[in-house]
């Protein structure tokens, strides 16, 4: 592994990686440098279990993560709020208890269900219902197209029903029988 | 707590246990790539899928930046030289010859700095205007004693010496050196009097018994960054030298630099 062939390769990405990120030109520059600097000093440990662009990446991705944290941490200033009071304002918002029990029951119930689904059809459903993804999102994360994703929540859904009985109903996968909603807004 | 409640917390509590500890920014990076082992990959989708701490939306910005990263369309505003493959490596071997010295001092890290930026700032830096031999020419070989520092150029072709150098208002003032496609890429730093620079002429004493002067081409000086000045390879053997920017009759700052030829490793 050459590294000016390393440098020459990689610094335009880097350093445009950078400027996208909204760093400006001359931070944008430093940042480069130390990106390989530390490929430089790690290229005798790289043990090409990744590629190496992956690798330029990861440091470049980790540097401009510290970049913004930094920066987020001067911005706050030492101004705190308590974690405890957003929840319990949170808490407050919600349905009465009562409700809220139903309704955990009910999660219990569809979740009992899941865990009969095939693993990666029961995480789309998950990514879908429980983690509110859109499709084009759940579709990144599975490394599959969108297409493949709404043919699995439409199966998806059919297992449901048969698991469930009589005990399904309609809510419990109504998170999945929106597509042209999602689509519209995907297009959008 | 009823009963119920306390069952619900228990099974997500369960699967959120099931689905294993928050992947790190590597691991998601990795994901985002493709270069995670399939088992590491599973464990990642599980927890993605069972997290309800953001894991999800982590993982979607490292795809986002994964794309900003592989993209190469220009940025608006970008450096120059990103378009100009022979000055990025004629960086890389400056920054390698940087690097390949355990005991680089930090002043030579910021001088590099600041050589990274002086062709952000300017496009080209070639070889400056026309190149003059004086005829009033004189030979001035520095009899100072070999800095300390040096950048060995990364390809092992020539080892190039900076000198101590300095401006008229005496700070240290050293030129970065590189040798990247047969030539020489001299970054001179700008004096503190910026409207001085970068005058109207370099003028390189100790070329073979005579001094080159070259015009200096203004369009490739930045009055914060310095000027880039390109020079043949051939035109300046081993040997020292010493540089000086001058405008008028007035000199500007003086830069030192010894050229050692050295065999390729």
């Amino acid at each position: 592994m050459n590294f000016v062939q390393l440098y020459h390769d990689y610094t335009p990405r880097v350093t445009r990686f950078f400027l996208r990120k909204g760093v400006p030109e001359d931070r944008a520059e430093e940042l480069t440098q130390e990106v390989f600097i530390r490929v430089y000093g790690g290229m005798e440990r790289f043990r090409h279990e990744s590629r190496v662009g992956t690798w330029i990446f990861t440091i470049a991705r980790n540097l401009w993560l510290n970049e913004i944290r930094a920066r987020t941490t001067d911005k706050r200033q030492g101004t705190e709020v308590p974690v405890d009071d957003q929840i319990e304002g949170v808490r407050s918002e919600r349905t009465n208890p009562e409700d809220e029990i139903l309704l955990q029951e009910r999660r219990r119930i569809l979740h009992r269900a899941l865990a009969q689904l095939p693993d990666r059809m029961r995480r789309t459903v998950e990514l879908r219902l429980e983690r509110d993804f859109k499709y084009r999102e759940i579709a990144r994360i599975m490394g599959v197209s969108v297409q493949t994703i709404k043919s699995q929540l439409f199966q998806a859904r059919s297992r449901l029903r048969q698991i469930l009985g009589d005990g399904y109903e309609e809510t419990d996968a109504a998170g999945l029988e929106e597509p042209d909603r999602d689509a519209r807004k995907e297009q959008e | 707590m009823t009963d119920r409640t306390k069952l619900a917390g228990d099974l997500a509590d369960e699967r959120r246990g099931s689905a294993g500890r928050h992947p790190s920014d590597d691991e998601l990076a990795l994901f985002a790539a493709g270069d995670l082992p399939a088992e590491d990959r599973d464990r990642i989708e599980e927890h993605v899928a069972a997290c309800d701490r953001g894991c999800g939306r982590r993982l979607l910005a490292a795809f986002d930046d994964l794309e900003a990263f592989e993209s190469s369309e220009p940025v608006a505003g970008e450096p120059a030289y990103l378009s100009h493959p022979e000055e990025i490596e004629a960086r890389g071997r400056a920054l390698a010859g940087e690097l390949a010295r355990p005991s680089s001092p930090a002043p030579w890290r910021r001088h590099l700095a600041m050589a990274m930026a002086v062709l952000a700032g300017m496009v080209g830096g070639y070889l400056v205007g026309e190149l003059l031999e004086g005829p009033q020419a004189r030979v001035t070989r520095t009899g100072d004693p070999p800095a300390s520092e040096q950048i060995v150029v990364g390809d092992g072709f020539a080892t190039l010496i900076p000198d101590e150098s300095r401006d008229r208002s005496g700070r240290d003032s050293p030129p970065v050196v590189a040798d990247g496609t047969g030539d020489l890429i001299l970054l001179l730093q700008p004096p503190p009097r910026a409207d001085a620079f970068p005058g109207e002429v370099l003028v390189i004493e100790g070329v073979e018994d005579r001094r080159l002067s070259l015009a200096v081409d203004r369009s490739q000086a930045h009055e914060r960054y310095g000027l880039t000045v390109r020079i043949p390879r051939h035109l300046v053997p081993s040997g020292r030298y010493r540089l000086t920017l001058a405008g008028g009759d007035e000199p500007i700052a003086t830069y030192h630099v010894e050229i050692r030829t050295t065999p390729r490793p």
